[in-house]
C-alpha cells in the first residue's frame, strides 16, 4: 500500500513535468525546428567533407552513418537540457525550500521532474530527427542487434546524463556560482563523446578513454555502428549500469553533506 | 498540549567577506571568513490551536527559525521538537503534518493550473483519491477559488495566487501551519480576506498557526500571542494585547477649540501640530496622567471637539525594535 503511494507520487512528479512541457507547445516546435536545422547542417558537412576526401567509408564508416550518429548524440543533449539549470537555480535562488518541506526525497524529486519530460521529447525530437535523415541524407544499413540496442542505450545514457547534471548543479550547495564547472564539463563532453565529430571515425585509444569517461557514456547510443554483437551491446551497457552506480553514489552523499550547508535569506 | 517546544535554538551563518587588508588586482581574491549569528539561543513553547506572531525587523533571525523549525535548514545548536518531530532528522515525516506558506516563493507551478498543482501535491502526501476530492471541495469553498482554478498560475493576480498557495498547504490537513509573509504585497481587501479564512481555518479546524510578517494588521487580526525577535534573540513573548498595555507609553489627543489659539503650552505635553483652532498633542503617561491633561485643558478652554489614540501596533512594534 504504501510502495504503491510512493509510486503514485513520483508518477505524477513525472506527469506533471510532462503537462509543463506542453503549457508552451510554441517553445517546444520551436526546439524541434532548430534541432532539424542543426542536423541538417551537420548532414551537409558531413556529406560535404567525405565528397570533397573522394572516399565513401572511413574505417568502414560512411556520412551516413556519420550523420547519423551526430543527429543520436544530440537527442540525448535536447532530452537532458535544462536539468543543470534547473537544480542549480532552485538551490541558489532558495526556491529548494518549498522542496525541503515536502514530503519526498529532493534527488529522486528533481531527477524524475528532470527525466519527466523526456518521453515526450524523446517522440518529438526522434520523429524529426529521423524525418529529417530519411528525406535528405539515407537510410544506413541497420543490423538486428543495432536496432534492438537502441532504445536500452538511450533509456541509459539519458538516465546517466540527467544524472551527470544533477551531481554537477548539487556543487551550488558549495559554490556560489557552478556555471564554470558546468561550462568546462560540457565542453569536455563535446569533446570525448562525438557531439562534432563522430568517434567511429577517431583513432581507437581516443575511443578507448572515451569508453571509460563518465561524461561520455550517456552518449553511447551515437556509436551505435561500433556495435555488432551482443557481446558490444552488453559492454556499452554496462559501462552505462557502472556509471549510474557510480554517480548516484555521489550525488547521494553531495546531498547528504550540501544539505546541511543550505543557506536561504530571510525576510 | 504543547506542539512545538524550541531550546537554546542557535544558527550561525558563516559568509566570506573581501579581506580589509585587500589591495590590488589579487587582493580581490582575498577573503575572510565572518560569522553571522542568524539565531541566538532562542526558547519558547506553543501550544496546539495557538496562533503565535513571530515578528522582528529584516533580519532579525524570524525567517531563519521558520525553516528550522520545518527542517529546511539545520540549526548551529540547540534542539526543537515539532509535534513531537525533530525536524531536522525526519523531515519528511514532519512535512506530513506540517503546512509551509513562503510568501516569496510559490510553491505552485508557474506555468501550470493550480488544480493540477493540488492533484501533485495530493499524491506527494499520499491523500487517497476520496479524502483529497473532499478536502479540496471544502478548501474551495473556504476560500472561494472555484473560478480561477483552471486557469495557470500566471494568469492570477496576486491575491489569487496566495490563496492558492494556502489551499495547496492545507490539503493534507495540517496540525500546524507555517506562513512567512502571507501577505506580502497584497491590496488591502485581498489582505482582510486572506485573514478572515486563516481566521476561521484556526476557528474550525483548531490548526495551530505560526505567522511572520511585517503587516501589524496581520498580527492583530490573527495572533493572540507575540513573539518578537531581532538581532536573533527573543525580546518580547507575551499576548498581542499586553503588547500595547506593557508598551504604550503616549496617548495623543488631538483638540479642536471654539476660539482661535496662537500658542498652546503646557507642562510634560509635547504638541505635534499646531493650528490655528486645534492641536495635537502627546502626553507622556509615564511623567503626567491623561486625566489631568485633560481636566486642565476643560478648564482652560473652550473645547468643540476631543479624540484620545493610543499609538499604532506598528509604532509600537518600531519603538521597541530601536529600543532594543
Amino acid at each position: 500500500m504504501n510502495l504503491k503511494k510512493k509510486l503514485k507520487k513520483y508518477t505524477e512528479v513525472i506527469s506533471i513535468a510532462q503537462n509543463e512541457l506542453f503549457a508552451s507547445p510554441s517553445n517546444y516546435i520551436a526546439r524541434l525546428f532548430i534541432h532539424a536545422l542543426r542536423i541538417s547542417v551537420f548532414g551537409i558537412i558531413y556529406s560535404f567533407v567525405f565528397n570533397e576526401s573522394g572516399k565513401t567509408t572511413i574505417d568502414g564508416f560512411t556520412a551516413v552513418n556519420a550523420v547519423w550518429s551526430l543527429a543520436l548524440v544530440q537527442i540525448i543533449y535536447q532530452c537532458s537540457r535544462n536539468t543543470f539549470t534547473q537544480i542549480k537555480d532552485e538551490i541558489l535562488s532558495g526556491q529548494i525550500e518549498t522542496k525541503l518541506n515536502k514530503p519526498y526525497s529532493f534527488i529522486v524529486f528533481s531527477f524524475l521532474d528532470a527525466i519527466g519530460q523526456a518521453p515526450a521529447k524523446f517522440l518529438g525530437f526522434a520523429a524529426v530527427t529521423i524525418a529529417v535523415l530519411i528525406t535528405f541524407f539515407g537510410v544506413p544499413d541497420f543490423s538486428i542487434i543495432q536496432l534492438v540496442g537502441f532504445l536500452p542505450l538511450f533509456i541509459l545514457g539519458l538516465i546517466l546524463q540527467t544524472l551527470n547534471l544533477q551531481l554537477i548543479a548539487l556543487s551550488a550547495f558549495w559554490i556560489e556560482n557552478p556555471d564554470p564547472v558546468f561550462w568546462i564539463t560540457s565542453k569536455l563532453t563535446w569533446i570525448v563523446n562525438g557531439t562534432f565529430v563522430p568517434l567511429a571515425i577517431l583513432p581507437i585509444a581516443f575511443r578507448t578513454v572515451s569508453d571509460s569517461f563518465p561524461l561520455s557514456a550517456p552518449f553511447f547510443m551515437g556509436r551505435i555502428f561500433e556495435i555488432n554483437s551482443i557481446s558490444d551491446l552488453g559492454k556499452f551497457l554496462l559501462i552505462q549500469l557502472v556509471w549510474i552506480m557510480i554517480i548516484m553514489f555521489f550525488i547521494r552523499i553531495a546531498y547528504r553533506k550540501g544539505i546541511t550547508k543550505v543557506s536561504i535569506n530571510g525576510g | 498540549m504543547e506542539q512545538i517546544v524550541v531550546s537554546k535554538l542557535t544558527k550561525v551563518f558563516e559568509t566570506k567577506i573581501k579581506s580589509k587588508d585587500a589591495k590590488g588586482f589579487f587582493g580581490n581574491l582575498k577573503t575572510e571568513k565572518r560569522e553571522i549569528v542568524a539565531v541566538d539561543n532562542i526558547s519558547f513553547t506553543v501550544n496546539k490551536g495557538e496562533t503565535l506572531a513571530f515578528i522582528g525587523p529584516n533580519g532579525a533571525g524570524k525567517s531563519t527559525t521558520i525553516k528550522m523549525l520545518t527542517g529546511i535548514l539545520y540549526p548551529t545548536s540547540g534542539s526543537a521538537s515539532i509535534i513531537g518531530i525533530n525536524p531536522w532528522q525526519e523531515r519528511q515525516k514532519l512535512a506530513f503534518r506540517i503546512g509551509t506558506v513562503f510568501g516569496q516563493k510559490s510553491q505552485l507551478s508557474f506555468h501550470l493550473p493550480a488544480e493540477d498543482s493540488f492533484r501533485l501535491f495530493a499524491r506527494i502526501y499520499e491523500l487517497e483519491d476520496t479524502e483529497y476530492k473532499k478536502r479540496l471541495g471544502e478548501l474551495i469553498e473556504i476560500f472561494n477559488i472555484e473560478e480561477y482554478l483552471k486557469q495557470p498560475l500566471r494568469k492570477l493576480s496576486l491575491g489569487q495566487r496566495m490563496r492558492c498557495e494556502i489551499v495547496a498547504s492545507l490539503l493534507h490537513n495540517p496540525e500546524i501551519i507555517f506562513l512567512d509573509e502571507p501577505t506580502i504585497g497584497l491590496d488591502v481587501v485581498a489582505k482582510r480576506d486572506l485573514r478572515d479564512v486563516l481566521r476561521n481555518i484556526n476557528k474550525e479546524w483548531n490548526t495551530t498557526i505560526f505567522l511572520t510578517s511585517h503587516d501589524t494588521g496581520d498580527i492583530e487580526a490573527l495572533c493572540k500571542r507575540t513573539i518578537i525577535i531581532n538581532h536573533g534573540k527573543m525580546i518580547y513573548d507575551d499576548k498581542t494585547l499586553n503588547l500595547k498595555r506593557k508598551y504604550i507609553t503616549v496617548k495623543r489627543l488631538y483638540i479642536r477649540f471654539e476660539e482661535k489659539i496662537d500658542d498652546f503650552k503646557m507642562d510634560d505635553v509635547t504638541v505635534l501640530v499646531q493650528g490655528r483652532y486645534g492641536v495635537s498633542l502627546e502626553v507622556n503617561t509615564t511623567k503626567r496622567n491623561i486625566r489631568s491633561v485633560l481636566e486642565e485643558i476643560i478648564k482652560k478652554y473652550s473645547i468643540v471637539d476631543i479624540n484620545v489614540e493610543d499609538p499604532s501596533l506598528e509604532e509600537i512594534i518600531s519603538n521597541i525594535y530601536e529600543q532594543d
